[in-house]
């Protein structure tokens, strides 16, 4: 809530997202689609938080059987939107109607029995459960006058509603084995075992990859089959184009458009996105490339990953492509001495180096943005600038121990003028920015040591787009000024748009290297999943 | 990780919880013989200073009749009290020495001696089934409380306003001076007890309290404590407000540091529990008792005043 | 923070119409009367409340002294202020530390046994004609720093809960307190230990100038030095604290010897003040610092808190106590009221802190 406000301030500050060329479209879409039958239709939704609008007038229109794509910036509605259709809030005005009748959702159980469910993006099932007992917590299917659970017909109707869906799992497994697909998976049956007639997905594909994604897809087409309805939350364009069928955007917390797939390409939807032409998403111009900086010789971890070797220039842009699970993040903290290596040897600037902590890393000039900027990057208690001088301190410092606080006072601000942060001050908690400005603030923190050597571990991860080309112009920026950078990313166009050259990991081996201009995504594919061998 | 910490710490703790329990149950058998008379003693608490006095004179009494003792504290709970008596039952010794933790809460205690057959002796304190007892061995705390409370009506010619610190709420010891102190208060109808506070039997909040009181600006004419810890950290709060002169202050138990202070004349008296006296004597009952032999029921040692006259007597180690 | 503004905003309109009754308003009278200017007591009352809000903590503190000068004239004396200094002292030294420990998410439940053992150590280094002064203070603060030295390397080393390992030292350390004494008080000090508790400096009992040098030394250290930014950093997130470069464990085993040390200052400044060392005593004062330090605003989860913040804490329940006893509230009572008061400032805080 307080991110959703404080990202609205922010825009309304600079203006510039004020413009909305598309609004002149709405009644044109609204007609066309007038003959659908609608399962779901909610209308002029507005709902504001302690004064602050989030939305404004919102609709959204699904019909029966379709995949629903809503989509909009960090910040624009979305979450709010789907948590008044689950009972999570409550709307100020509007109406909703299902199946034409209006009703009232007043909480979570009510949406429920209206045949809504939603898959979180953060799943939080009892892990000490089996699967079906998961998929009929609170709904056991007891023996006839009891309410002893009948643990064999639960177990024999959880075995169905996979086979139902085209899916296997064993109903006796313990959640805390599975994977997050997996999970995933259990949630959707349980949703359908509620007889849910619509099913919001937020982000299903955050944390899965390659094939499980195209399980996640067979699973949606068939629920589709079924007449079940999909609202589909996603940051991903490949995906909402492959897999749906009409596209809602909101931004701002208004209604922008909704259209069919069919009249729309990417560029229009990231324009409904944004209010505005991202014109240059990769910049092109590429710098010169120096001297080697970082060798690394046959670095193993024990079951993680083996023969690893590679060499980074100066002023170059390095990527690391491959499947979830490859091994990339490993190699990174590897190196970064995060875990110890079993066999390799690490040089920098044509020196060996041995490296076993963070410390020794950070003195050799590196630098590691983590995957996870919650988990492993920032601390979300604590404020911009305690974060952000965390690695650098000894520089702020009298006598290496006393803070010279202006002194960092000054250097953090100049680091939030140049990386564009928007934050009200370098005393905001960093837990109350967006995740781009997160993430920006993780990247400052590493900056200020004046880094050689610049890991970047899925840096645009869960970021709005806006924040995602300031990130590409920086990471440009970076090589210009000479310093190498590691750019490890599961998104094609990134690794194709901004590195020199491309490296791809499977199953915790190098199977491949392109090299900027033999680019070819089909290669990089089939590399990623282990069908190319070494030539 | 969470779980293996708790795992590896869980997996210390019963090691060596095991070692020790294997080390004392080692030490108990060590010196058993068949025909020896075997007598289990609960203490309520060892890290009083009273207890340990107490526990000297039963270990020096066993000693001298050839008698085995097991000893288990019960650091102030009742309910380990009467699992310590149930394990005494489970043991087979031929006789209980009972300091009971509390006049209810140890109750149940003296119920599974009785339930058990095995004779039980209450020492120092009471409790509520004391009937069931086979003999009580004590000074009534009432008759202590009285006992101060004359003392300082003597020193105050029958008047004054005077603060009570007392012992922690509940515990036999307190529930029994605080009513004895009030019985006798009540015949001196120009005497008032303007407050009446917990210091828990520490000296440090005997000390705080009463700066606290001092504080408060209202005369102060006495403070009676029900115990000389109480006592001696009182007079630290009034020789610092230097009103030495004109506050009394007694105690009970005749510590060390009291009788120098009635020595010198910061304290006007404490009351002597004769530790020795009620620890030898209930040996010597529970032996007679473990033997079959008939003893009188209750037996009380007296209390005895120490004032300025008589301290050089209790000055002297026993 | 935008809701606050738009709160304030009605309370400052009020304020600016009531003392301008004469010049006719701006405002057609219809609206006038509608949000009429509340009368002068109300608003003031009002302004009032809003500030204690505000500053959560800090506001119920103020309200709590005013409350007692109210109730006794004898409250708001030097005398008794050096009172409550004095009273406050010994838990205040164990919270600056204890603020240390509970920012970087973990507990120290051993400081209670701590103080009885340093206070029985430094005591017994303390009877007539044997060791100077110093020593006796040098073996109690040393015997703390020891025990908290232990607490710091099985936490941080072996990765242990500072729940259970600081439980188990609570125990043992309460236990060697015991043995080393036999069970019985430590009496028969000299008179130059009588110092440190009962000296003074300036006129400042030497108590509360030692309570006072720590709280100094303790928001130096952690407000400005590297060292205060790594223990936020390892609290608020120690695996990103570690991949920032911070040896983490150097931390925590630093913040437990702190605690430790200064619980062997407190041990020995209990032990001059009454001059005796009870192993017994200490007992409980684990649950007083941390009341002290959650009140202050720190967050068992580590990450956020403030020395200023425990200051106030330490304060709140020593003007309690002392308070409480002045009014001859019956103490029976006095629990309750204590209880109150640490629910209360801690919702004030969580007020003020939304």
């Amino acid at each position: 809530m307080i991110m959703d406000r404080y990202v609205r301030n922010a825009h309304n500050g600079d203006g510039r997202r004020t413009i909305a060329p598309m609004n002149g479209n709405i009644p044109m879409t609204l007609g066309h689609r007038a003959s659908v039958d609608y399962i779901l239709r909610m209308q002029g939704i507005c709902k504001s938080f302690s004064g602050v609008p989030v939305l404004r007038d919102v609709n959204l229109d699904v019909a029966a059987g379709e995949v629903h794509a809503l989509m909009g910036e960090n910040g624009a509605g979305k979450s709010t939107l789907m948590k008044i259709l689950c009972g999570i809030h409550q709307k100020d005005d509007g109406a909703i109607y299902l199946n034409g009748q209006p009703v009232h959702i007043r909480s979570p159980k009510e949406s429920l029995r209206h045949g809504i469910s939603m898959i979180h993006q953060e799943l939080n099932p009892v892990r000490a459960m089996t699967v079906a007992e998961n998929i009929f917590l609170g709904r056991e299917p007891c023996y006839r006058f009891t309410t002893i659970v009948n643990r064999h017909r639960q177990r024999e109707q959880a075995a169905v509603l996979f086979e139902e869906l085209g899916a296997s799992l064993n109903p006796d497994a313990r959640m805390s084995s599975l994977s997050v697909a997996q999970m995933q998976l259990v949630e959707i049956v349980k949703a359908v075992s509620c007889r849910a007639s619509i099913i919001i997905m937020d982000e299903p594909t955050s944390a899965i990859a390659g094939r499980e994604v195209e399980k996640l897809f067979a699973i949606i087409r068939n629920l589709k089959s079924r007449g079940i309805s999909i609202i589909y939350i996603s940051h991903r364009l490949e995906e909402i184009f492959r897999i749906s069928d009409t596209i809602t955007v909101l931004r701002d917390g208004r209604f922008i458009a909704s259209r069919p797939v069919a009249e729309l390409d990417g560029a229009a939807v990231v324009r409904m996105m944004v209010g505005r032409e991202i014109r240059e998403l990769f910049p092109k111009a590429q710098a010169a490339v120096g001297s080697i900086s970082l060798e690394v010789n046959g670095l193993a971890r024990r079951g993680k990953f083996r023969d690893i070797s590679f060499r980074a220039r100066c002023g170059e842009v390095l990527g690391f492509g491959g499947l979830m699970g490859a091994g990339r993040s490993e190699v990174m903290e590897t190196l970064f001495g995060m875990y110890r290596a079993d066999a390799g040897v690490i040089s920098i600037h044509g020196r060996s180096v041995a490296i076993r902590s963070p410390s020794d890393a950070i003195r050799h000039g590196l630098a590691l943005v983590t995957e996870d900027r919650q988990l492993t990057g920032l601390n979300l208690k604590a404020s911009v600038k305690a974060n952000m001088t965390l690695v650098s301190l000894k520089k702020f410092c009298l006598a290496r121990h006393v803070l010279r606080l202006g002194e960092e006072s000054r250097a953090v601000d100049a680091q939030l003028q140049s990386l564009a942060v928007k934050a009200r001050d370098q005393n905001q908690i960093v837990s109350t920015l967006s995740g781009g400005n997160q993430q920006k603030i993780v990247l400052a923190k590493w900056l200020l040591t004046d880094p050689q050597i610049v890991i970047l571990d899925e840096p645009t991860r869960g970021i709005d787009i806006g924040a995602k080309a300031d990130f590409y112009h920086i990471i440009r920026t970076l090589a210009r000024q000479g310093r190498t950078v590691i750019l490890v990313s599961s998104e094609m166009p990134e690794l194709l748009g901004l590195c020199d050259r491309i490296i791809i990991l499977c199953q915790g081996r190098i199977t491949a290297e392109f090299t900027r201009g033999s680019f070819d995504q089909e290669e990089i594919i089939r590399a990623a999943i282990g069908q190319r061998r070494e030539s | 990780m969470m779980k293996s910490f708790l795992g590896r710490s869980l997996g210390w703790g019963l090691v060596s919880t095991a070692v020790l329990l294997l080390g004392v149950a080692g030490c108990r058998r060590n010196a058993a013989s068949p025909h020896q008379v075997v007598i289990g003693v609960s203490y309520q608490n060892l890290q009083n200073e009273y207890i340990i006095n107490l526990q000297h004179a039963i270990r020096a009494e066993a000693k001298k009749l050839h008698v085995k003792l097991v000893e288990l504290d019960a650091r102030g709970h009742s309910s380990s009290q009467i699992s310590d008596v149930e394990d005494f039952a489970a043991e087979g010794v031929n006789a209980i020495i009972l300091n009971a933790v509390d006049e209810q809460g140890s109750a149940p205690a003296v119920d599974i001696a009785v339930k058990d057959h095995i004779p039980i002796v209450e020492v120092n304190t009471l409790v509520a089934n004391l009937n069931k007892v086979d003999a009580y061995v004590g000074s009534p705390d009432v008759k202590a409380g009285r006992m101060e409370a004359k003392e300082i009506m003597k020193v105050l010619h029958g008047r004054g306003n005077i603060v009570i610190l007392q012992g922690p709420y509940g515990s036999s010891a307190e529930v029994q001076r605080t009513q004895g102190i009030k019985q006798e208060l009540a015949t001196f109808p120009q005497a008032h007890i303007i407050a009446e506070h917990t210091a828990n039997w520490e000296r440090s909040q005997g000390l705080s309290v009463m700066e606290n009181f001092l504080a408060a600006g209202r005369p102060i004419n006495a403070v009676i404590a029900e115990n000389d810890e109480m006592a001696l950290g009182a007079c630290e709060a009034i020789a610092a407000a230097h009103k030495q002169k004109q506050i009394a202050v007694m105690g009970i138990d005749a510590i060390p540091d009291a009788l120098k202070a009635v020595e010198h004349g910061t304290m006007v008296a404490t009351i002597y529990q004769d530790a020795h006296g009620q620890g030898s004597q209930a040996v010597k009952l529970a032996v007679q008792l473990a033997q079959g032999h008939k003893v009188k029921h209750l037996l009380y040692i007296p209390f005895q005043l120490v004032t300025k006259k008589n301290v050089a007597g209790f000055l002297k180690p026993h | 923070m935008t809701f606050d503004t738009a709160e304030n905003k009605p309370a400052a309109n009020a304020e600016v119409l009531s003392p301008a009754p004469d010049p006719p308003p701006p405002i057609p009278p219809a609206e006038h009367s509608m949000a009429g200017p509340e009368p002068r007591e109300a608003g003031r009352w009002k302004r009032t409340l809003r500030l204690l809000f505000k500053y959560g903590i800090y506001g119920a503190f103020v309200l709590l002294v005013a409350g007692m000068s109210v109730a006794s004239p004898h409250f708001l004396t030097p005398v008794n202020i050096v009172n409550i200094l004095l009273q406050t002292s010994v838990n205040g030294i164990i919270a600056v530390g204890m603020t240390l420990v509970i920012i970087t998410a973990g507990i120290d439940l051993s400081v209670g046994s701590i103080v009885a053992l340093s206070a029985v150590v430094a005591a017994s280094f303390a009877h007539p004609g044997g060791y100077p002064l110093i020593v006796a203070i040098l073996m109690g603060i040393g015997v703390g720093l020891a025990v908290g030295l232990v607490n710091g390397l099985l936490i941080a080393k072996k990765g242990l809960a500072p729940f259970i390992v600081t439980l188990a030292m609570m125990t043992a350390a309460r236990g060697l307190a015991l043995v080393y004494t036999s069970g019985r008080p430590v009496i028969n000090l000299t008179g130059s230990y009588d110092f440190i508790g009962g000296g003074s400096m300036l006129g400042i009992p030497l108590p509360v100038v030692l309570f006072a040098l720590t709280i100094a030394v303790g928001a130096f250290l952690l407000h400005f030095t590297r060292f205060g930014r790594y223990v936020f950093a390892v609290g608020g997130n120690e695996m990103a604290a570690r991949v920032s470069g911070i040896n983490t464990h150097r931390i925590l085993i630093a913040v437990y010897a702190i605690t430790g040390a200064l619980s062997g200052l407190a041990g020995i400044i209990l032990s001059s003040r009454v001059m005796s060392a009870s192993p017994a005593g200490g007992a409980g004062y684990e649950l007083d610092a941390i009341a002290a330090v959650v009140i202050g605003g720190t967050s068992l989860f580590g990450g956020i808190g403030s020395i200023a913040g425990t200051v106030v804490g330490v304060l709140i329940i020593g003007v309690m106590n002392n308070g409480l006893d002045m009014l001859n509230v019956s103490s029976y009572w006095q629990l309750v009221a204590k209880g109150a008061i640490i629910l209360l400032a801690v919702l004030l805080d969580r007020k003020s802190a939304a």
